[in-house]
């Protein structure tokens, strides 16, 4: 039965609901007024490394969250004021949540450096990427860029991009205009000084592991640098008697003299230059490293292995074949496993 | 034999409980859901999919851990059911490791459902998943193993109100522990130091079962590592349930 008393009843409650949603709604706009004056003063962020402790395990999830909220702030940004002030901030906070996070390296430090202009700070993060993330091509290439397009001014700037683009080259996954980008550099400027320089910044940092590293890179610039002094005196020795010297000690060193403290030797090649062994075994692997990948590149191309190293060049996979850095050695290759070592040369 | 009876009694009683399925339908709902908030990241739709899947895991099936297991025994004794089950020819220990793998088991289930849901769900947008996300899904099983444990404790010396809100802390303090090995400057030569430092190392730290980070950006774990946390947790979670025998053997039922 139809009963007229519950029928008003219901349509009571109904329009209840209605009018109590509508003040809801009305509540909640002026609410988000109120956010849209203090949005500023909302983005504090308090001590990323605090923050990173008191997450309960969701710092990951609170990281993408906060790059999400950075992305937004961005965008905000660049259409009003422009300041970007709490940019530097947010993605610090973020690099701490998940320091993994390669794409808020790369893309931060391109806000920071072309919309904030702040350069030091973008270099500083990709500098905190390329320590977590050493794998990376990318990094390196961006912080190069800066100091080829931010910092054009500086006297030093493309000497710095050249070693930038170098360290993207030796991750061995850089795409080729990267590579030749860092050879022309490379040719056109002296680099021992502006690494030295670099990796002496580094040995001031907090982090032990940051300093480990540094040192390590200081000694290997050191060891350079008495290369290139030695190779002088062999030259000097070969104009003097037509010949170059067999050992180290015909050049007036005594083989206890010049130690190499990680654990390398030095010698004199066919060439007359004097080498020395931790140097070379690095790039030795390096440019292995850029040839494997070159020759996966083919593999996902063309669906097998190139018959031998030139067909890399042939097919215009590779623009150079990177040289093998010991004079008598030279690279194998093993066209059925697509597997290279490097051998003395026969 | 009897473990096993008391084990399967308690995973057939907790699928019953209804606060699962709550959680589980959140826990769906918030791996479905990040899709939209990939949508607005540069293309990082799925590494934010992997993270809030993994962390669901941990977090809901810690929710779980705890509303459940701190529940576990005090229940029994609760409804006086307990009286039933002590008559029996069965030892208080093997009641309580019963009861603790009873919701191990279940616990175990979810996180299969959850890895499995979220690997396919992931698969179907277009991402990879490799061995290692299962092993980070292993991980949050092996982190849910001590959380279980702790609430099992609890479960034989508390309320379920109150077992629930202090190992709740325990969550989230034993993911902060970091914060005791990683002090300030001012402490340096203080004595507070070397008993925060021993504090560090003898708190649970579930940080240490968390490999998210690396999983989701392709960086690498080494398999030495993930050996030593799962012994890590194996071990602790004894000690835990070894308390929480003696706890309950102590207990005037």
């Amino acid at each position: 039965m139809f009963n007229i008393h519950s029928y008003k009843k219901k349509v009571f409650y109904l329009f209840f609901i209605i009018i109590l949603l509508v003040f809801i709604i009305g509540i909640q706009y002026k609410i988000t007024s109120f956010e849209k004056v203090q949005s500023k003063e909302l983005l504090y962020l308090p001590n990323e490394k605090l923050l990173s402790h008191f997450t309960a395990g969701l710092d990951t999830v609170i990281a993408d969250l906060l790059w999400i909220h950075c992305l937004l702030y961005v965008g905000a940004e660049i259409h009003g004021d422009f300041s970007f002030e709490w940019l530097n901030k947010m993605l610090n906070a973020v690099v701490q949540l998940d320091p993994y996070f390669r794409e808020v390296y790369r893309f931060g430090s391109i806000f920071l450096s072309s919309l904030r202009a702040d350069s030091d700070a973008a270099i500083q993060l990709l500098h905190r990427g390329m320590y977590y993330r050493p794998e990376t091509w990318d990094l390196p290439y961006e912080a190069g860029m800066i100091y080829l397009l931010n910092r054009a001014n500086e006297p030093s700037s493309k000497k710095r991009a050249g070693l930038y683009f170098a360290m993207s080259s030796a991750t061995g996954k850089a795409p080729q205009f990267v590579i030749d980008l860092a050879e022309k550099l490379n040719h056109e400027h002296d680099l021992i000084e502006i690494e030295r320089d670099m990796w002496s910044n580094l040995l001031k940092s907090e982090d032990k592991l940051l300093r480990d590293l540094a040192e390590r890179k200081l000694i290997m610039v050191e060891i350079k640098q008495i290369c290139r002094e030695l190779t002088f005196r062999v030259e000097k020795y070969k104009q003097k008697y037509n010949k170059l010297p067999e050992q180290l000690e015909e050049i007036g060193l005594s083989s206890d003299s010049i130690k190499d403290p990680l654990g390398g030797k030095f010698f004199i090649s066919k060439s007359g230059k004097v080498e020395n062994t931790t140097i070379l075994d690095e790039q030795l692997e390096r440019n292995k490293h850029l040839i494997e990948n070159g020759i996966k590149v083919f593999s996902e191309r063309y669906g097998g292995y190139p018959s031998n190293l030139q067909e890399l060049l042939d097919k215009h996979v590779m623009t150079f074949l990177p040289e093998q850095p010991y004079e008598d050695r030279e690279w194998h290759y093993d066209p059925k496993t697509g597997s290279l070592s490097s051998r003395v040369r026969e | 034999m009897r473990i096993l009876a008391v084990a399967q009694n308690t995973f057939r009683e907790s699928v019953r409980d209804k606060v699962l399925y709550v959680l589980l339908l959140f826990a769906g709902v918030v791996i479905i859901g990040s899709k939209a908030i990939g949508w607005i990241s540069i293309g990082q739709d799925i590494k934010i999919i992997k993270d809030l899947s993994l962390a669901g895991m941990s977090i809901f099936g810690a929710l779980i851990a705890i509303f459940v297991g701190t529940s576990l025994v005090y229940k029994e004794i609760d409804k006086k059911t307990i009286y039933t089950i002590i008559a029996q020819p069965l030892h208080r220990y093997e009641f309580v490791i019963g009861k603790y793998l009873g919701l191990l088991a279940l616990i175990f289930g979810v996180i299969l459902l959850m890895s499995m849901m979220s690997a396919i769900y992931i698969v179907i947008l277009g991402g990879e998943i490799n061995h290692w996300y299962f092993i980070a899904s292993f991980l949050v099983f092996m982190k849910l193993l001590l959380v279980t444990a702790l609430s099992v404790l609890f479960s034989t010396l508390s309320s379920p109100i109150l077992g629930a809100i202090i190992v709740f802390c325990f969550y989230v303090f034993g993911h902060a522990t970091g914060v005791l090995i990683d002090l300030p400057r001012q402490f340096e030569g203080s004595w507070s130091k070397p008993v925060l430092e021993g504090l560090y190392y003898v708190l649970p730290n579930f940080a240490n079962f968390d490999i998210r980070s690396e999983v989701v950006n392709g960086v690498p774990v080494s398999y030495s590592y993930v050996t030593y946390i799962i012994i890590y947790g194996v071990l602790y979670s004894t000690f835990f349930i070894y308390l929480a025998i003696l706890m309950f053997q102590r207990k005037d039922v």
